[in-house]
């Protein structure tokens, strides 16, 4: 018998009513994600990524369709603490310093379920982003990286089941994109989370992810999915393997079925 | 190239602050060289246009009189730039809470702004008479519309990620308003700050044209109206002074308050 997904889309459709139009974001939409998987979404611009997240995270309801976290909408979680998101464009307020930006969730929303005190929760997740030595600089001071390091341990403060990222590395040069992708597997992998991911980037998908749901053009519908299971670790020399290579191509080969592209 | 060797050369020489006051300072002095010049050359009447030095000796003769009536100026421009900025403050904290109060109060702050307040003072002294409390409302006037416009904007110029997080964490409107819309607006504020609090002292100015037997405003009525004209360019100086001093401050204020913003932008 299979167990519960933790995260579960029945027929879910999205719609963005206009003035004079409506926009369908999703269309009758199913996946499930379990227990401790890493999940990345990948589809073609405007097939509706980002809104499958905001679905997730309670900040949308669907138009149409069931979706259940932890067997409950969205919307009826007991604790928001069990979600947490990374997006973009690190959410950090540029007038607090990496400390301070890393005790906001617990000033906003005030952690009294883990026994330990805000200072030390925050000076834990500060080691988890190996951010101890940047502690009271201010995000004008860091780079792209460290920002959405700081990003991560915000989003990490809780000790959340779900994370959810929302194109975590989109932001960052191509280098820099190359490191934090394995800072990323580093801090996230390992720690029994349920992880779903959006991105553009079929290297991240693939690197970092156990499974890759790919959809279809706007409006997003299920197109295919692929399972990643990597023979040696995730490391930087995994890019150069010939696993990984066909993984990418197998990506690429559904994707450009997904766009749906006629080459001429 | 050569030019920015050069230009690197003296700030490398002289402190920060000199480097900046220096040159103002030698283009004061030399146009005031030239006006003393035209001045006694053309033996133009004092009354016409005092030399520089007639205008000094005013403002020594009587220092008492004018530091009063500077004072004065400068505490009605005060008061009512205080009460502008916290009106309209409190009036962008509702107006971005409720968007039916937004479309009622814009059309009005709007009629408010486009009226020229030398065409309402006259019924505000009638309304209010003659003492504090008109100059106060005028200056409160001319200075309020642009702290609703740059409140209102800078509470909405959140960042949509960072409100995506507060909404994710269960934040109340309060927080969200506290902690992420008041601080993002500090900056628009002091960008109207630089447009209010200079047009504070104009308002004071005008006010005391209408209601005025103190202040700076009506030294240069009264002056005018006597043909005094080295008072009326002492009043005139004073005024000058207090604006520079006011931009000044703010300046210094926005430095230190947004330390968290990124000045070392490439001139």
């Amino acid at each position: 018998m299979q167990k519960d997904p933790t995260i579960a889309f029945n027929q879910v459709t999205h719609t963005y009513e206009g003035k004079y139009s409506k926009k369908f974001a999703i269309s009758n939409l199913d996946f499930k994600i379990f227990s401790g998987e890493f999940v990345t979404i990948i589809g073609p611009s405007g097939c509706g990524k980002t809104t499958i997240l905001n679905l997730i995270a309670g900040l949308l309801s669907p138009t149409n369709g069931d979706i259940y976290v932890d067997n409950v909408p969205p919307n009826n979680l007991l604790s928001k603490k069990s979600i947490g998101m990374v997006f973009q464009s690190p959410a950090i307020l540029p007038w607090l310093n990496v400390f301070q930006n890393l005790l906001l969730p617990l000033q906003i929303n005030p952690s009294n379920d883990n026994g330990s005190d805000n200072e030390s929760l925050a000076g834990d997740i500060l080691s988890i982003i190996q951010m101890e030595d940047y502690a009271d600089f201010y995000p004008h001071q860091l780079s792209g990286g460290m920002k959405q390091r700081v990003g991560v341990g915000m989003s990490l403060i809780f000790d959340p089941k779900i994370l959810l990222l929302d194109e975590p590395l989109g932001s960052l040069d191509e280098i820099t994109r190359s490191y934090m992708r394995f800072d990323l597997i580093n801090m996230l992998r390992n720690r029994n989370k349920t992880i779903v991911m959006v991105t553009h980037s079929i290297e991240d998908a693939v690197l970092m992810s156990d499974r890759i749901i790919i959809l279809s053009k706007s409006p997003g519908t299920f197109s295919t999915e692929i399972k990643l299971d990597f023979s040696s670790k995730r490391t930087h020399d995994l890019e150069y393997q010939s696993e990984f290579l066909s993984y990418v191509n197998q990506v690429k080969k559904s994707l450009s079925i997904a766009y749906d592209f006629k080459f001429r | 190239m050569f030019d920015k060797v050069k230009y690197k050369f003296f700030s490398d020489k002289l402190n920060p602050f000199l480097y900046r006051v220096i040159p103002p300072i030698i283009l004061i002095i030399f146009v005031l060289l030239i006006w003393e010049i035209v001045v006694r050359a053309f033996g133009i009447p004092d009354y016409v246009v005092p030399s520089w030095g007639q205008v000094i000796s005013v403002l020594f003769q009587d220092p008492i009189f004018f530091l009063q009536n500077t004072v004065i100026t400068l505490a009605e421009a005060f008061s009512g730039f205080v009460l502008g900025m916290t009106f309209s403050i409190f009036l962008a904290f509702l107006m971005v809470h409720n968007d039916l109060l937004e479309r009622s109060i814009y059309p009005i702050a709007l009629m408010v702004k486009v009226t020229p307040i030398v065409a309402i003072a006259p019924l505000i002294v009638i309304w209010l008479g003659f003492g504090y409390s008109p100059k106060i409302f005028i200056t409160f006037l001319i200075t309020f519309f642009p702290v609703l416009v740059n409140a209102l904007t800078g509470f909405k110029s959140i960042d949509n990620n960072i409100h995506r997080f507060f909404i994710i964490l269960n934040a109340s409107k309060w927080e969200v308003f506290i902690k992420l819309r008041w601080q993002t607006s500090i900056p628009y504020l002091f960008s109207a700050f630089k447009i209010s609090i200079p047009l504070s002292v104009i308002g004071a100015v005008v006010a005391e044209w209408f209601t005025g037997n103190s202040g700076l405003g009506s030294i240069i009525l009264v002056s005018n109206n006597e043909l005094q004209t080295p008072t009326l360019f002492a009043a005139i100086l004073l005024l000058a002074l207090i604006g520079c001093f006011l931009t000044f401050l703010t300046n210094f204020l926005e430095k230190k308050i947004i330390f968290w913003k990124d000045y070392s932008s490439i001139k």
